[in-house]
């Protein structure tokens, strides 16, 4: 993945909040998946089409959390996601 | 309203395409297969039963019998098992539960077949509160709250369930399969919609004392996944639909695992423990 990416959620993938996680539901294969709430934040961001970078800057503010740890964070939650056909690229 | 027509009875002719789901029973044997037919209408077939031939537009069921097989049967598993899947599909929520009124208020109590729903309610309605349904509850968004639809008046218990449970009527139903049994006079029926306060998942029986554990509501929202009707599980549409409809429920019904040991002695044991969570104030919503 490259740093300008951008990423998408492919129309066959429906999340919900429910409380303060997200439920996500693949309308292909009817499997759900949960992200807490510090992935849900993050998968927020990522639907409102915030840039990488910026989401780590959220993080960071709001988790006191080191940025170098927020960005590997991120970037095995984004390739835990791709790998599950949950998140593509534009 | 989907009607139901009853044919007169058939041997079950052989199906030339592949169902596109397949219930086992507990034995392992097959107890459900769903065919998709021409112009989007479904087969619904149980074998050694009856077919099930759900029309395009979902307003027609003609139920065509196996030999030998009663009236009644077939009227159950349409009203226990096609209804409710039809019901989804036209945008209602039905989950696998049972229900009864507790000051005035709807609880739940969800699980698979075989878990004691039927059992629980129709315990808590011998002790006064009146049921709404021992299996299959349509819950509807009204407003900020979820409503809990009544359905027929009646209970349905194994033998032993019964005789421990209502051995009045009991002593009035014939024994053998779990069948439907008289129970006016014995407990009070709910007849109309109620508020819904709160949902109990019923555990496997391990627990040696009642256990009430909250749920978060994403934790929820995936166990009612798993206890609602799909007539279609290939229909991306239904399936959304159902998604979005119990996100909504799990974010507004506080939500419990309930376990306890799983002998007749203890049920009131069961019983009080469930009234005082309730009492407690521990529910919100």
């Amino acid at each position: 993945m490259n740093a300008g990416d951008r990423l998408v959620v492919p129309q066959h993938v429906m999340a919900r909040v429910v409380g303060d996680e997200y439920v996500i539901l693949d309308l292909e294969t009817g499997t759900y998946y949960g992200l807490d709430a510090v992935g849900a934040r993050v998968w927020s961001l990522l639907a409102e089409g915030v840039a990488l970078d910026a989401i780590c800057d959220r993080l960071v503010e709001e988790y006191d959390v080191a940025r170098e740890q927020a960005r590997s964070d991120v970037a095995s939650l984004i390739e835990a996601l791709r790998e599950r056909g949950l998140l593509g690229l534009r | 309203m989907t009607r139901l027509a009853l044919d007169p009875p058939r041997v079950q002719p052989p199906v030339p395409s592949r169902p596109f789901r397949h219930i086992a029973a507990q034995d392992g044997s097959t107890w459900a297969e769903y065919y998709r037919e021409p112009a989007g209408a479904y087969l619904l077939r149980f074998p050694g039963l009856a077919d099930f031939r759900v029309s395009t537009d979902l307003e027609q069921v003609t139920c065509v019998p196996a030999p030998g097989a009663g009236e009644e049967a077939c009227r159950n598993t349409f009203a226990s098992q096609v209804l409710p899947a039809i019901m989804d599909k036209r945008g209602h929520t039905v989950v696998h539960a049972s229900c009864v009124e507790v000051d005035g208020a709807a609880v739940l109590f969800v699980g698979d077949s075989g878990r004691g729903k039927s059992t629980l309610a129709a315990s808590l309605a011998r002790a006064g509160h009146r049921l709404l349904s021992d299996d299959g509850v349509r819950v509807e968004a009204a407003d900020s709250m979820l409503r809990a639809h009544p359905r027929e008046a009646s209970l349905r218990l194994w033998p032993d369930s019964a005789a421990a449970v209502l051995p009045g009527a009991y002593a009035a139903a014939h024994a053998g399969a779990k069948s439907r049994i008289a129970a006016q006079g014995h407990i009070e029926f709910c007849e109309r919609p109620i508020a819904v306060r709160a949902a109990y998942f019923l555990g496997d029986g391990a627990a040696a004392v009642p256990a009430i554990v909250p749920m978060t509501p994403a934790e929820s929202l995936v166990a009612w996944m798993g206890q609602c009707y799909l007539l279609d599980t290939d229909d991306r549409l239904a399936l959304a639909s159902q998604f979005e409809r119990l996100s909504g429920m799990s974010n507004r019904l506080a939500s419990h695992r309930l376990d306890y040991p799983r002998r007749f002695e203890a049920l009131a044991v069961v019983r009080t423990a469930i009234l005082d969570h309730l009492g407690r104030g521990a529910i919100a919503g």
